[in-house]
């Protein structure tokens, strides 16, 4: 059906109608471009002074942990730093979110979180920033250190409905230590995410399935199609770890369902219920499922815990937080990843009470640790 | 970071342009005066939220203002701001929607329509899933073709289709269960 009938056109438009009235501020508009303007020009001035800062290129730029203050700069997007070093974690906890502000009703609200490029965040609670390219979407940290991730290139340019596309790419991205990049293109016509990667592979979800895309011939090969587990595979949360794969094949009011497949022989191994809102992580293994979830539909507090993939059952939790539907009050999961094959760091941050200004996320942050039983 | 970062086409870009010289043609005063209101309702329609509707349209219309001099270029520039403030209200929202979901009665329209057949139709779009909404969203509010709805929520004409007719048939079967 390419057509939509009339009846259901104007019942659609009433069912718009319902919704108040945009209340029109053109001169708010510019306001808050303005405003804007004055912030990027004010991060622009932090990212020099935090450059000049930067000596050695090999003391992390910033320390903080369990809601202790950083002492050192500001971490300023785009900023030139240290690539961290590699060090014994299985997989590197690292953590890339947008800015984030509490709306106070004025066109320059004061109070909020800036925006992790990327960056790691070590076992002593150090957080290392890493270079990355504009408009970075982190897919997954390497254990040597590199990452894996997308750029849109030509996004700067609006383009219409219609428009040709032909100069539009996605492209992945490898950041290298030292900010170095490699850089291939993608088709653009198509949707794609990235959702795991060793030392030589990187795993895509495309609309055919999970690829794995060797990194240095570029050759890309199905290992999980998506008839395997449903036509919506590409919107599912997926993450390839160990030579397994989970995916997250429902989520009801009440709980989440993650199933786990091998990826050589593409069997189901297990399947693991977590509560409601769930994010997960494989161990390095492919044994254990980490995931932040809600563990009641009645509470919003969060919890982290593992579960054993092949029977099913909890080995561990612990609490994490509170999500609530107020940007001042409700914390964020960060990033999650485990340490070895045991034990899982998750990073919580929340604006602290009578929050006053925009916080950097390694001053407010708090890493919550578990462990398998 | 369970979330596959998906990176799709038309999304906004960061560079700023100096909108202070505004090109000839459609002034944005006029562009937002004559779009505004149904962007915000195709967006509140779309997410669900017309809390959230209004912030992602207060978003999308500033990053239009400060790209005036190239979006007022496009063909359809009411597409580009819906697919901005969309992207912006699935980025932000996307953890915490994920971690706390919608209230049965948080998905209700804000005010009380006197109209019964827009309000169960209001009922029924919520109820229908996030992809098929949206395309019936872009099809009918924004009056965009098959063509230009794949593009602006970049999926191939053949799922814009596909969605659109489960859609509807849903639409059809949840308005006949309420009469």
């Amino acid at each position: 059906m390419d057509v939509v009938p009339e009846p259901l056109t104007e019942l659609v438009h009433r069912a718009a109608a319902t919704t108040p009235a945009y209340p029109a501020d053109l001169a708010g508009v510019r306001r808050r471009w303005r405003a804007r303007r004055r912030r990027r020009r004010a991060l622009l001035a932090g990212g020099l002074v935090a450059l000049v800062a930067l000596t050695g290129g090999a003391v992390p730029l910033l320390h903080g942990r369990a809601g202790i203050p950083a002492d050192g700069p500001p971490a300023v997007a785009g900023v030139s730093s240290p690539a961290p070093a590699p060090d014994r974690v299985a997989q590197r906890l690292v953590i890339s979110e947008a800015e984030w502000f509490v709306p106070d009703g004025s066109d320059r609200p004061k109070v909020g979180m800036a925006a992790v490029p990327a960056a790691e965040v070590r076992p002593d609670g150090s957080v290392v920033p890493y270079r990355v390219p504009e408009g970075f979407h982190l897919g997954a940290a390497l254990p040597d250190g590199r990452l894996v991730g997308l750029v849109h290139r030509g996004g700067d340019r609006p383009r219409s409905p219609g428009a040709n596309t032909e100069k539009a790419a996605i492209e992945l991205v490898l950041v290298e230590p030292g900010g170095r990049e490699r850089r291939w293109r993608l088709q653009a016509r198509e949707r794609v995410g990235i959702v795991g990667a060793d030392d030589r592979t990187v795993y895509l979800v495309r609309p055919t399935g999970v690829v794995a895309r060797d990194l240095s011939t570029g050759v890309e090969t199905v290992v999980l199609d998506s008839s395997v587990v449903g036509p919506n595979l590409i919107d599912s949360d997926v993450r390839v770890t160990g030579g397994r794969i989970a995916v997250r094949s429902e989520a009801t009011r009440t709980t989440c369902l993650i199933d786990v497949y091998d990826l050589a022989g593409r069997g189901r191994r297990g399947r693991v219920e977590t509560g409601l809102g769930c994010q997960f992580v494989l161990s390095p293994d492919g044994t254990s499922l980490a995931a932040v979830h809600r563990a009641s539909a009645d509470t919003r507090e969060q919890r982290l815990g593992i579960w054993d993939v092949a029977t099913g059952r909890q080995l561990a939790d612990v609490p994490v937080g509170t999500v609530t539907g107020d940007r001042a009050t409700t914390g964020l999961v960060y990033g999650l990843a485990w340490d070895d094959d045991r034990t899982v760091r998750a990073v919580w941050a929340q604006l602290p009470p009578g929050a006053d200004r925009v916080y950097q996320v390694p001053e407010v942050m708090r890493i919550v640790s578990a462990s398998a039983q | 970071m369970a979330d596959p970062p998906t990176v799709t086409l038309g999304a906004p870009g960061q560079v700023v342009a100096d909108p202070t010289d505004e090109p000839p043609g459609l002034p944005f005063d006029r562009f937002y005066a004559g779009h505004v209101d149904r962007v915000h309702r195709a967006l509140a329609l779309a997410l669900g939220d017309p809390a959230l509707a209004r912030e992602a349209t207060d978003e999308a219309m500033v990053r239009a203002y400060a790209r005036w001099d190239r979006v007022s270029r496009l063909d359809n520039p009411p597409g580009w701001v819906f697919r901005v403030g969309l992207n912006w209200a699935t980025s932000w929202w996307r953890k915490v929607r994920r971690e706390r979901p919608p209230l049965a009665d948080e998905r209700h329209p804000a005010v009380a329509a006197p109209d019964p057949a827009a309000l169960a139709a209001r009922t029924a779009l919520d109820r229908l899933p996030t992809g098929q909404r949206t395309v019936i969203v872009c099809r009918v509010l924004l009056d965009l073709s098959t063509a230009e709805t794949a593009t602006v929520l970049d999926l191939s004409e053949g799922t814009v289709k596909s969605r659109l007719s489960r859609g509807l048939a849903e639409l059809r079967a949840a308005l006949a269960e309420k009469e």
